[in-house]
């Protein structure tokens, strides 16, 4: 049962979005039933993927008005970059290339070839549609052997694989992104789908002019082994499209940061940070992903304009440092409805400000190196400690933050291995901070209930707080996927 | 077996991070400088007056400091030589270069930045060396770069000559020493070995804790005795130990203890690699960045999974290995997927293995030993079965 909204607009507005999402997974079934019915014997997570409007009422729950709508637009979205990433593994396997989630997709898509992004549809989609889909895969990583320490972003994704519960594709692209874990988990993926593989190694000194030839070297080397694996050529034409949508989104993006930088933020939360992820990074440089950005982007503007709040009863303005929790994805409206807190910028979109340079092919591949180089799980986990640090204290200072909350998630040991600096930061610029200790997939480690009890903790504690909303301090998770 | 004394010298040698030869390599004038991995090229810092270090935590056992910066959800081996930095254990050094090996580690070594140790040294550098994870020739280029920084640091704060002909005479040193040492480590893949791996595993050790030019004599020494010493015919099992960072020989003891004799050391701080002949033709810098890129077994590197499960392979024929024990550090990631390899390539050659997670410090003995006395008799009792056919 779909909650009252509170107007007709806005419970038309959801069921058409309803309608829109269901929309794009019959048309991916009915382009060719017997090999989507094979695909979904074969690959038992695109079941899961089908519980999406689910997820969509979940994350819009207590919410109306523009937020609502950028919500389920950005869930529209995602299942649209999906429902896309299953046709290239179910009809199109010999044109598609298995590609790093980290990686800007622009050089595969430039040589007009697929991308399948394991991570992307095993780490955010899967989980986020069924946590517990999700940890199959990580129990069956650690029944294979691997350590259950391991970060649970590419576990989840190897777990699919090395169960064989993959498609498989013409060759893989991979990087040292974002840390040892992600490097290391795409050799048992090559392994077990026995492919080809190629990997750009991003630099310790990624910004520094070596930095930058050392990765443009490395994607043109990518592109020689694509052209030699796949038989496709580089499309330079294709290629300065794809790289000023992407200038395009950025355009748009850096607007959108400036009227979160306001006293009246428009929109806050999840829908910022899944559309950088998902239309920004791993769908970057597509018509779609421009698509996607403009419509938030038009909500935003229009909020803003009439002078509405992303958060009703806003109390405080925080910036989220590290990944979202991806166990509890909709933790942020929780802590607007609750707390009254908008997250108005975080870790993994705060960054890059820089557009791609389209007056020559080389241009072009410098900016992509500089692009991949300088990513936030680029330059923080393999770079140095400056920039690490530098972000962080940037990000609250242009956000005008009440407080900063870390997603401490425990099996980043980049960032964990921070931890000490961080506090030691905050003290010196006399910063609240919440720390939230925590699993970035694995909920039965830390409870949701237990992230919420960190934050409610935090809030009374240090920021003397009182909930907007006490019957929502603590909920049932039961039946919450 | 008789303990022999160059052995105790070793031994010595271990117990604290500023040892006996360093003191007085200091008193002599010369210049320690740390490093914290095999990518880092030891001749380049053994140029001159300078001899390198590298750094071990001996002594730690809790890290309560290190836990604040770090968490304890670290590998413990970063965590405890950030507890020894901390602690002043690394006072001695003149400079440190930390090469970006693994997260873990690349952490530790910025934070003797963000914490300022041994800064109030005069002279002192802290630098984070950009080693590749590829051995292609255009990333060997951009290592030598960075070497040569390594270099440039190295003689602004000491005034050391850096020429490519000092460089080529550490080289050729280094060379030397390594084929002495390689006289040791052949003695290992007799039928009865005239080494035990806890032996050679604390020389390899001292190799690198102490200046080499010190250590020549009692290694030569060493060889000697050895080479009048009764094999060791009496073992249960010939052993491969196969990880990461290793350096406490409590482990590989306690392996021996049970009777096996532990032959071959594929680990960080061990001799495979680490005494493989470094070209002395050509450019200096050009021949170190090539040869530890190339050399480097570690699973940082890239494209090379397969390639370090063959030369296993190849190690345990070439050393007779019965079996392998596979060693890692808890919270390591890269060793953690490495394993799932090893595991499915040495399982499909035949090759019996064990699989033990560890703490950096000497820690669960009982069941490490549980562990070790079982897999040995795994492999007997195969060894019977196949006599009997």
């Amino acid at each position: 049962m779909r909650e009252y909204k509170g107007s007709l607009s806005d419970q038309w507005y959801e069921y058409k979005y309803w309608c829109k999402t269901y929309g794009e997974i019959l048309k991916f079934t009915a382009s060719g039933p017997i090999p989507v019915l094979k695909a979904l014997l074969k690959y038992p997570w695109i079941y899961d993927l089908l519980k999406i409007n689910a997820t969509a009422k979940r994350v819009t729950l207590g919410i109306s008005g523009t937020p609502m709508k950028a919500l389920d637009n950005s869930i529209y979205h995602l299942t649209k970059f999906i429902v896309g990433q299953l046709k290239n593994a179910v009809f199109d396997p010999e044109n598609t290339v298995v590609h790093d989630v980290m990686l800007p997709p622009l050089i595969v898509k430039a040589m007009h070839l697929n991308t399948l992004v394991p991570e992307a549809i095993m780490s955010v989609g899967v989980a986020m549609c069924d946590i517990h889909a999700a940890h199959s895969y990580m129990d069956y990583m650690v029944n294979h052997g691997l350590p259950a320490d391991t970060c649970t972003f590419p576990k989840i994704a190897t777990g699919a694989v090395v169960s064989g519960q993959f498609p498989s594709a013409s060759c893989i692209i991979s990087s040292n992104l974002p840390c040892d874990s992600g490097q290391s988990s795409y050799y048992a993926m090559q392994r077990k789908l026995n492919l080809p593989m190629y990997t750009v190694d991003i630099p310790y000194n990624f910004n520094e002019e070596e930095g930058i030839d050392a990765v443009k070297e490395d994607w043109y080397g990518a592109i020689k082994f694509l052209e030699k694996h796949t038989g496709h050529k580089m499309d330079w034409d294709r290629l300065k499209v794809l790289c000023e949508n992407y200038n395009k989104k950025l355009e748009l993006e850096l607007e959108e940061r400036e009227m979160l930088r306001t006293d009246r933020p428009p929109l806050a939360g999840a829908v910022i940070q899944r559309n950088h992820t998902v239309h920004m990074n791993v769908n970057g440089g597509s018509e779609e992903a421009v698509e996607a950005f403009q419509e938030t982007y038009d909500l935003m503007k229009n909020a803003f304009k009439n002078g509405e709040l992303a958060v009703k009863n806003l109390r405080y303005r925080a910036v989220l440092w590290n990944p979202t929790t991806m166990c509890y994805y909709n933790w942020m409206s929780w802590i607007e409805q609750v707390w009254g807190v908008a997250i108005l910028a975080d870790m993994e979109t705060y960054g890059n400000e820089k557009f791609i340079d389209t007056s020559s092919n080389d241009a072009m591949m410098s900016s992509i190196a500089f692009l991949s180089n300088s990513g936030p799980m680029s330059r923080h986990t393999r770079g140095s400690q400056e920039h690490y640090i530098r972000d962080f204290n940037k990000m609250a200072q242009d956000y005008n933050a009440d407080f900063v909350i870390v997603a401490a998630h425990m099996s980043c040991r980049n960032s964990q291995a921070m931890t000490g600096i961080i506090r030691e930061e905050c003290k010196k610029h006399n910063m609240p901070l919440c720390m939230i200790d925590y699993e970035l997939f694995d909920n039965r480690i830390v409870s949701r209930q237990g992230i919420r009890d960190q934050i409610s903790n935090f809030m009374r504690t240090v920021m003397h707080a009182e909930p907007l909303n006490e019957s929502l301090l603590v909920i049932d998770d039961e039946k919450n996927w | 077996m008789k303990k022999l004394d160059e052995i105790l010298l070793f031994e010595r040698l271990l117990e604290t991070t500023k040892n006996e030869l360093i003191e007085q390599a200091i008193q002599e004038g010369k210049v320690p400088i740390g490093y914290n991995c095999y990518v880092v090229p030891r001749p380049l810092l053994s140029v001159g007056k300078a001899f390198p270090v590298r750094l071990r935590a001996p002594g730690i056992s809790t890290t309560e400091i290190a836990d604040y910066y770090m968490t304890s959800m670290l590998c413990s081996c970063s965590r405890s030589i950030l507890e020894a930095a901390i602690n002043g254990d690394f006072d001695f050094l003149g400079g440190l270069v930390f090469a970006n090996s693994c997260q873990h580690s690349t952490r530790c070594g910025q934070y003797f930045t963000m914490k300022g140790i041994n800064s109030d040294k005069e002279n002192f550098f802290s630098y984070i060396l950009e080693a590749p994870r590829k051995d292609v020739d255009r990333l060997i280029e951009s290592f030598v770069k960075y070497l040569k920084k390594v270099a440039e640091l190295i003689s602004e704060k000491y005034k050391i000559n850096m020429s490519d002909e000092a460089l080529t005479k550490a080289i050729h040193q280094q060379n030397e020493f390594n084929l002495l040492l390689q006289e040791i480590s052949d003695m290992r893949k007799d039928v009865a070995p005239k080494i035990t791996g806890s032996e050679f595993h604390k020389m390899m050790l001292a190799t690198q804790v102490a200046p080499n030019d010190l250590l020549e004599e009692p290694i030569k020494q060493l060889r000697n005795n050895l080479k009048k010493r009764k094999g060791i015919s009496d073992y249960r099992a010939r052993l491969m130990v196969v990880g990461p960072n290793l350096d406490n020989p409590s482990y590989i003891e306690l392996i021996e203890d049970q009777g096996a004799v532990v032959v071959a050391d594929r680990f960080c701080f061990g001799s495979l690699p680490g005494l493989e002949i470094i070209s002395e033709n050509g450019d200096p810098y050009e021949n170190l960045a090539r040869h530890y890129l190339k050399t480097c077994e570690c699973p940082r590197m890239i494209d090379m999974a397969q390639t370090r499960l063959d030369k296993i392979i190849e190690r345990v024929k070439e050393f007779k290995v019965d079996g392998v024990v596979i060693e890692t550090i808890k919270f390591c990631d890269m060793w953690g997927y490495e394993t799932l390899i090893l595991e499915e390539g040495l399982k499909k050659a035949g090759i019996p293995i064990v699989k033990i997670e560890r703490e950096y410090s000497f820690s669960n003995e009982g069941q490490f030993r549980t562990r070790i006395q079982a897999f040995i008799e795994s492999i007997e009792s195969k060894r019977l079965s196949k006599i009997k056919g």
